[in-house]
């Protein structure tokens, strides 16, 4: 059976054949990993010499695999970019994706409540739901977790009460998205179908855009950064062409 | 090998034949590709996307310059993981065209490259034209050899001077199959290694070493960026301590009020008890009970 989901998928703390069990037992649709692992981080530069090994497994219905590995740059925002960047490239179109990545916020104190809240989209029951919606519900362009759709817009002030008010506002015009609501997944893990992406990507480079992205693992809670602005235009990329996000 | 070799091919099969168990770790597949050919190029990302197990870098025939569009499709292959490094730099080739247009595109990929923060490219630029014989005493720094002949000359020769290792040749897949390739110089290195044996042994294991040395490097400078972050967790987390929101209400709160309406507090203090008259006079007791 054809694919029909390309996972984007970003490691920075290695453990890799836990990831590709975790993918085999989870899946319940065909589909294409795409597997972006961070070559300067040192969690990874242990399991250097795995990957080729990792390249080989098949199973269930985890159809393929796509390795690729690149320095920190956007922390995981960059490398889902150079994972859709690769899915543009390759041609193996399919109707849905899912961004993931190995969550660990460790400077937060309730990170790993917010990390499994965050990955209860890859239970099973979670994702027979996620294709029930879909096929009901046309409009519905992204689905996440609940607690993780967040919207930082302030109406009666007309800005963005986040450190990324004026990144925001700057890119908004600069790629001309403009959503009629601002919701958007934090975190960045969700299913979504890929036409809206592929319709917005197609005559960007999203490369160069990773090129603007800052560089090591920053933060976003002192200062506004371009890496943490796409994380709200991931969304907001499906909310301007009228698809809706829904979050259980 | 003694040396390290690159050899050049836009032929697919060369590149599952080099990339086996036999092959050397000091001999280099590289894929011709001409950037002004889109189909070609789209061709080899998805070869080698989708065969992670073989090692190749790129030799970029430029013949015009490099548009941004190029560039940005480049670095695509940089992030395959079998895309070449050695000493942690990522190599490129560049054949054909002229000085200006080398330099030109040397500049733009050096220099846009480092956006995605890949700070260590090694650009070669070679040059070739070999079609009569080479006088074997011309020296040879990043020479394209097509001509079979021409290289076993300057091979054998390098090999009767001091510096007869870890120098670099390039080879056009044309001149001879590779595994003809090591068998020749596997031949050729026989004379240092039945002259010399303790000397062979040790640029093998000089060699060895360098590529540890590079490997450790790389990993001491993800040590000290990971130590870099876990300090900028250790600023967060103080900043979101009870101690610093305590220490920051204090400051906002009381401390910024004027000192005549602190005084008449301390006053009040001592009027209801709480605190004794002496104890204004005391810098070092304040407090009655």
């Amino acid at each position: 059976m054809k694919p029909i989901c390309s996972i984007f998928f970003h490691n920075y703390y290695g453990n890799h054949q836990y990831w590709i069990d975790f993918f085999i037992s989870k899946l319940t649709i065909p589909s294409i990993l795409y597997y972006n692992i961070v070559c300067d981080s040192i969690y990874n530069l242990q399991e250097e010499k795995e990957i080729k090994r990792l390249t080989q497994i098949n199973s269930g219905n985890l159809h393929e695999i796509i390795f690729r590995r690149s320095p920190n740059k956007g922390k995981d925002i960059g490398g889902k970019l150079i994972l859709l960047d690769a899915y543009k490239k390759l041609g193996k179109e399919t109707e849905f994706g899912l961004f993931l990545h190995d969550k660990k916020s460790i400077y937060k104190a309730n990170s790993i409540k917010w990390a499994n809240g965050l990955f209860k989209i890859m239970e099973p029951p979670f994702q027979k739901k996620v294709f029930q919606l879909f096929t009901e519900h046309k409009n519905i362009g992204i689905i996440a977790a609940s607690g993780s759709v967040l919207n930082e817009y302030n109406d009666s002030l007309k800005i963005f009460i986040s450190t990324n008010d004026k990144i925001l506002s700057l890119l908004q015009n600069q790629f001309n998205i403009s959503p009629g609501n601002f919701q958007y997944v934090a975190g960045t893990m969700f299913w979504f179908r890929m036409q809206p992406l592929n319709h917005f990507f197609q005559k960007k480079s999203l490369l160069k855009i990773r090129g603007d992205l800052e560089v090591g693992n920053i933060t976003d809670e002192f200062s506004g950064s371009y890496t943490h602005s796409w994380e709200r235009l991931l969304s907001w990329i499906f909310i301007a062409q009228h698809y809706k996000i829904n979050a259980f | 090998m003694l040396n390290s070799i690159f050899y050049l091919s836009n032929n697919y099969s060369d590149f599952s034949y080099g990339s086996s168990e036999n092959s050397d770790p000091n001999f280099y597949l590289s894929f011709i590709i001409d950037t002004s050919d889109e189909k070609a190029i789209e061709e080899a990302y998805y070869f080698f996307s989708n065969r992670i197990s073989l090692d190749f870098s790129l030799s970029l025939i430029i013949n015009e310059a490099i548009e941004e569009e190029f560039l940005y499709y480049l670095f695509a292959f940089f992030f395959i993981p079998g895309y070449l490094k050695i000493n942690n730099k990522i190599i490129i080739n560049f054949i054909g065209g002229n000085s200006n247009l080398f330099n030109d595109a040397k500049k733009q990929i050096i220099e846009t490259v480092s956006n995605q923060n890949i700070q260590n490219v090694e650009v070669n630029i070679l040059h070739s034209n070999d079609s009569k014989k080479l006088p074997a005493s011309q020296y040879l720094s990043n020479y394209l050899f097509s001509n079979l002949d021409n290289f076993k000359l300057h091979y054998y020769n390098t090999l009767s001077t001091p510096k007869f290792y870890n120098n670099t040749f390039y080879l056009y897949h044309s001149a001879v199959h590779i595994q003809t390739l090591f068998s020749l110089i596997d031949t050729a290195n026989k004379v240092i290694k039945t002259d010399n044996p303790p000397l062979y042994d040790a640029i093998s294991k000089l060699q060895l070493l360098l590529i540890e040395n590079s490997d450790l490097k790389l990993k001491n400078t993800s040590v000290l960026n990971e130590l870099e972050n876990y300090k900028s967790h250790i600023i967060m987390l103080k900043s979101l301590h009870e101690a610093t929101q305590l220490q920051l209400f204090y400051d906002n709160e009381y401390e910024v009020l004027p000192l005549w309406y602190k005084r008449i507090g301390h006053a009040l203090k001592v009027i209801m008890g709480k605190r004794s008259f002496r104890s204004l006079f005391n810098n070092n007791k304040k407090i009655l009970n």
